[in-house]
Formats: structure tokens, C-alpha cells, sequence
């Protein structure tokens, strides 16, 4: 047992554990787990996955780290699935997120689906392959490319 | 070591009937690891909003990943990995458009009235201690209590401590916490928690110890 400065008490460690599982417990458990649960409702086993490949947020531009200063230029998000390169920006206002997208080679794309644990935008893809939209919750969000004739992919959920 | 957490399926099994959408197996590895997830996020200083985001996430990413896992007998260390990452993200967030801010520890206040006074004081403070403590304490040590079955290998993934250290770091942890504890003004070892009965036993602090 290693010295303790205190003269005349030394809580014991199961006690010590005792009292910070009470407190953890009691004052900071984690929220119920139907949003745990409504994810599995969001499954969607038929859509291949995208994932993340870079987040500015993450691995800011050369130049850009240590700043003392807000950012305030879109955090840019890339997907990368076997067939298709996503290219995200994402703008913060409050708790309100703007998304504007740009598809790589993907010609038979016909439709996006922006969505989050309550709810979906379907938006048109542009013929360039871009595509907005606004007003997406702060939290999880995913966006669905629905295809002509192959499966749809996703990408990752990731937090905005 | 590395055997499925606690008692109840393996993992693994758990795993492969969700993928076969089976709700409640699903179910079974949400109540088996939902704790520990957030207490990942909370453990790595975000707030309970940020916290939420992250926990949703998590599941969200096991949900898309069920029949990608490498291993699905891991999908524990699996979770916890997404955690951390995704915690470290959202705090690489928060310094991006906050620079400077540091989100403090934020629990919630639940309004109980038959709960003592006192003893609410007593656990918000040893929480503060917890979370003001250095890191990777206040992960560590939150894992350590609320799911105290969580196997070696997925402490090392949630924490990226190596197993062999994980002992040496909660010892050197649990110390510090309790120096903490009794600089802080209302000194919790020379008086009793009052807390419900079957929240923690609360015998009195052992002089002699």
C-alpha cells in the first residue's frame, strides 16, 4: 500500500470503488437504451458500406493546427466505397447542420437519402453529381445513395 | 481473459443472430455493453449531449457492421474502440470550433426527494473528483466500476492502456482520487454516504486500514 499523506485515514480501495459506482451510477447513468434499440430499425443489410477516409475535423489542412481562432470553414467528411468516392461539407449553425455533397464516379446514382435517427431528406442528384441539404439535426447521420440497377451504398454514421 | 463478459451467450453468438435480425439478441448486446459505452465518452470529458451522440453512433456503426466484424467473439473490445474514436472525433470537433474549450463534467441533476442531501453532495463531489482527475483515470476508473466484468482485452481497447498495465494504472489511479478526495473541503472519508439500500455498501472509513 503506497504512503498517503493523511495521518489518520486511508479509505480502503472497496470502499473507494463502492462509493464511485454509487456516484457514477446514481448521478450520471447512461440515457435508457431505446435509442440504443431504434438503431437495429435502421438496419439496411442490403446496402453495401462507404466508409470514412478523411474528416478536416480530424486531420486538419497543413497549416490550420493549433489554431487559436475558431474555424468556421466547412468540415469537409470523404467516403470511399469499391464504387463510389463521397465528398461532404458540413456547415454548423447552432444545433442545425447544412450538407452539400459531390458524388465521384457514380453515374448510376439517382437519388440521395440524408439521414439521421429520426427522420430523412430524399434529395435529387445534380447531373455534375452534387447535391444539398439543409437543415440535417446535430448527432449521427448517414447518407444513402440509391442506385439504378445495383445495391445502394451508405456511408458510416458518423457524428455532426 | 479473453472469453466472453460475464455470464449470459457468448458474444459472438449474440452477433450472428442479430445478423439473422434477431431483435432480441440485439437487445442482449445492447444491455450487455450500453453502459460502458458511455461511460467511454463520459470518461473522455464530453458532456452528456455529446456523450448521446456518441452512444447513438456506436450502435448505429455495429448495426451497418454486423456482417463485416473481423472477429465477432471481440465485438466488445469492438465497441469500445468505436467509442473511443468516435469520443476523440466529437472532442476534435468541439477544439475546432471552440479552441481553448475544454467541456467540463456536467451530471445530471435528478430530483429526488427521498434521497439525503447530504449524501447527493457527497457522490457529486467524488464524481467531480473523478472527472477532474488526469487522464486516463476518470475512463478508467468509470469502466472499473460500472461494468466491473468487462474483460482485460476490452479495458485495453476502450483505454489504450496495455493489458499487462492496466492493474499499475488503477492502483495509481484509485490513489489519486482518493488524494483528491481528501484535500476537497467536506473530506467524505471521515463521514458516512447515505445512500439507498443495494446502491453501495457504506460501512464506516477503517481508521486502522
Amino acid at each position: 500500500m503506497p504512503q498517503h499523506h493523511h495521518p489518520q485515514f486511508q479509505i480502503p480501495d472497496e470502499l473507494l470503488l463502492s462509493r464511485l459506482a454509487a456516484a457514477v451510477n446514481d448521478l450520471d447513468a447512461a440515457p435508457t437504451a431505446p435509442q440504443a434499440r431504434h438503431a437495429f430499425a435502421l438496419r439496411r443489410p442490403d446496402a453495401a458500406v462507404a466508409e470514412l477516409r478523411a474528416d478536416t475535423a480530424v486531420d486538419p489542412p497543413v497549416g490550420l493546427r493549433d489554431r487559436s481562432e475558431p474555424d468556421t470553414r466547412p468540415r469537409v467528411l470523404e467516403f470511399q466505397a469499391p464504387q463510389l468516392q463521397l465528398r461532404l461539407e458540413i456547415t454548423t449553425h447552432g444545433r442545425r447542420r447544412d450538407v452539400v455533397g459531390q458524388l465521384h464516379s457514380t453515374p448510376d446514382v439517382t437519388s440521395i437519402e440524408i439521414r439521421w435517427p429520426t427522420g430523412h431528406h430524399l434529395r435529387p442528384v445534380a447531373t455534375d453529381g452534387s447535391f444539398s441539404s439543409p437543415a440535417v439535426p446535430a448527432g449521427p447521420f448517414s447518407v444513402l445513395c440509391h442506385r439504378r440497377s445495383a445495391t445502394p451504398v451508405a456511408t458510416t454514421w458518423v457524428c455532426v | 481473459m479473453d472469453g466472453p463478459t460475464g455470464d449470459g451467450p457468448d458474444p459472438a453468438f449474440l452477433v450472428d443472430r442479430a445478423e439473422a435480425n434477431e431483435v432480441t439478441a440485439w437487445d442482449t448486446l445492447v444491455q450487455r455493453y450500453n453502459q460502458a459505452v458511455w461511460n467511454v465518452a463520459r470518461g473522455m470529458g464530453l458532456s452528456r449531449n455529446d456523450a448521446a451522440d456518441v452512444q447513438q453512433t456506436v450502435w448505429l456503426r455495429l448495426v451497418e457492421h454486423l456482417a463485416h466484424l473481423r472477429d465477432p467473439a471481440c465485438v466488445g473490445s469492438w465497441l469500445l474502440t468505436t467509442a473511443r474514436n468516435e469520443s476523440r472525433r466529437l472532442r476534435a470537433v468541439d477544439a475546432r470550433t471552440r479552441p481553448g474549450h475544454r467541456p467540463g463534467p456536467d451530471p445530471q441533476n435528478h430530483q429526488d426527494p427521498e434521497r439525503h442531501v447530504v449524501a447527493r453532495d457527497q457522490m457529486q463531489m467524488v464524481l467531480r473528483a473523478l472527472d477532474t482527475l488526469p487522464d486516463p483515470c476518470p475512463l478508467l476508473l468509470r469502466l472499473s466500476v460500472v461494468t466491473p466484468d468487462l474483460t482485460a482485452t476490452e479495458l485495453a481497447a476502450a483505454t489504450a492502456i496495455p493489458e499487462h498495465r492496466i492493474a499499475a494504472h488503477r492502483r495509481r489511479c484509485l490513489q489519486r482520487l482518493r488524494t483528491r478526495l481528501d484535500a476537497s473541503p467536506a473530506n467524505p472519508s471521515t463521514d458516512v454516504v447515505h445512500t439507498h439500500p443495494g446502491s453501495a455498501p457504506n460501512p464506516p472509513a477503517d481508521p486502522a486500514n
